[in-house]
């Protein structure tokens, strides 16, 4: 089953710290020492505000991709424990970006020797990075990020099942 | 009200035959073949059968669900008026419905044509016999379909014995 990350609304303040992150990790300079004139700024994790909570939206690496399906050149595809994004076979068609029902797919604007190409850009769990971890987890500064490995969703679901056994067994006539 | 699955954890013995029921029932199956170990075989039912605790874990069907609600792509719905089903087809593998299931009885499993879909008890609703295996193949009478005539009859008993 694939890695994903997702966030808590009830730990997200909202701080944006995980997209800056995302794009220093992924840039690898100091975000502090750019002239915020001279770059874009292209997360691949977005932070949405409501009235009434924050939360963040990321790839969540389906297991039957919408995206993979629709993508005409075969730039994303069914990792071993991601869907990967391989930009250089981008052709820019946006179709990923309609078919993401979380909208965790944006397109954004690469200079590729002097020309400037729009291609997808999604979270890449920092695949390529030079941390190699998810850089928006390690950087949250309320925990509300989880990096979902291979046995972690199992774990939790197998962590509510037994509860719920547990609850009903509670109540058995006879036991407190 | 939807029906659902229930385990009278006072007459469980935990012996998992409702698991095996359930395979036996969506893959047309005899008792000889179910592998309980292989993926592709899925009992959508949990036992447990500890020194405390025998309890077998359904679906809930829950009238408001949170799986239907996580859903982005509508891939959950109240079927026949009766039941939350998970159209396997539409599934995108997302897993936002077995995050947001409170009880765990929603599961990612692997399906023959190599997708990976969310499952959970569809109380045996596309099966040959169309009504939930386990619930009449439980050695001890322990799990009852509920609906809203046999929650009633569950009520008023437990009423009259509480009054």
């Amino acid at each position: 089953m694939n890695r994903f990350v997702k966030g808590n609304p009830l730990f997200c303040i909202g701080c944006r710290t995980c997209m800056v992150a995302c794009v220093v990790a992924h840039r690898g300079n100091g975000i502090f020492t750019t002239d915020p004139e001279s770059e874009d700024f292209y997360p691949r994790i977005h932070v949405v505000k409501t009235k009434t909570k924050t939360m963040t939206v990321q790839c969540h690496q389906c297991e039957n991709a919408p995206c993979v399906k629709v993508c005409p050149v075969g730039a994303l595809e069914k990792g071993t424990d991601s869907i990967l994004l391989h930009e250089e076979r981008c052709i820019g068609c946006k179709q990923c970006t309609m078919a993401c029902p979380f909208g965790a797919i944006q397109m954004k604007s690469v200079v590729d020797e002097g020309t400037v190409r729009v291609v997808a850009n999604k979270c890449d769990l920092c695949a390529n990075t030079e941390e190699g971890v998810p850089a928006c987890v390690s950087h949250c500064p309320t925990d509300a990020l989880t990096f979902y490995e291979i046995d972690s969703v199992q774990n939790a679901v197998d962590k509510k099942n037994l509860q719920t056994a547990l609850n009903a067994w509670a109540v058995k006539e006879g036991q407190v | 009200m939807n029906q659902f699955v229930y385990c009278d954890v006072n007459l469980c013995i935990g012996c998992g035959m409702c698991e095996r029921q359930c395979i036996m029932s969506h893959y047309d199956l005899k008792m000889t073949e179910v592998k309980l170990n292989d993926p592709l075989q899925r009992a959508r039912c949990k036992t447990y059968r500890q020194p405390e605790l025998k309890a077998a874990v359904h679906c809930k069907q829950c009238d408001n669900a949170s799986c239907m609600a996580a859903c982005p792509v509508g891939a959950i719905s109240k079927r026949d008026d009766k039941m939350i089903f998970i159209d396997e087809s539409l599934c995108i593998g997302c897993r936002e419905c077995v995050l947001a299931c409170p009880f765990g009885a929603v599961r990612m499993a692997p399906v023959a044509d190599g997708r990976v879909v969310a499952t959970k008890c569809d109380l045996c609703v596309d099966t040959k016999a169309g009504t939930p295996a386990c619930v009449k193949g439980c050695p001890k009478k322990a799990l009852t379909l509920m609906n809203d005539e046999t929650l009633k009859a569950w009520l008023l008993h437990k009423q009259e014995h509480s009054a």
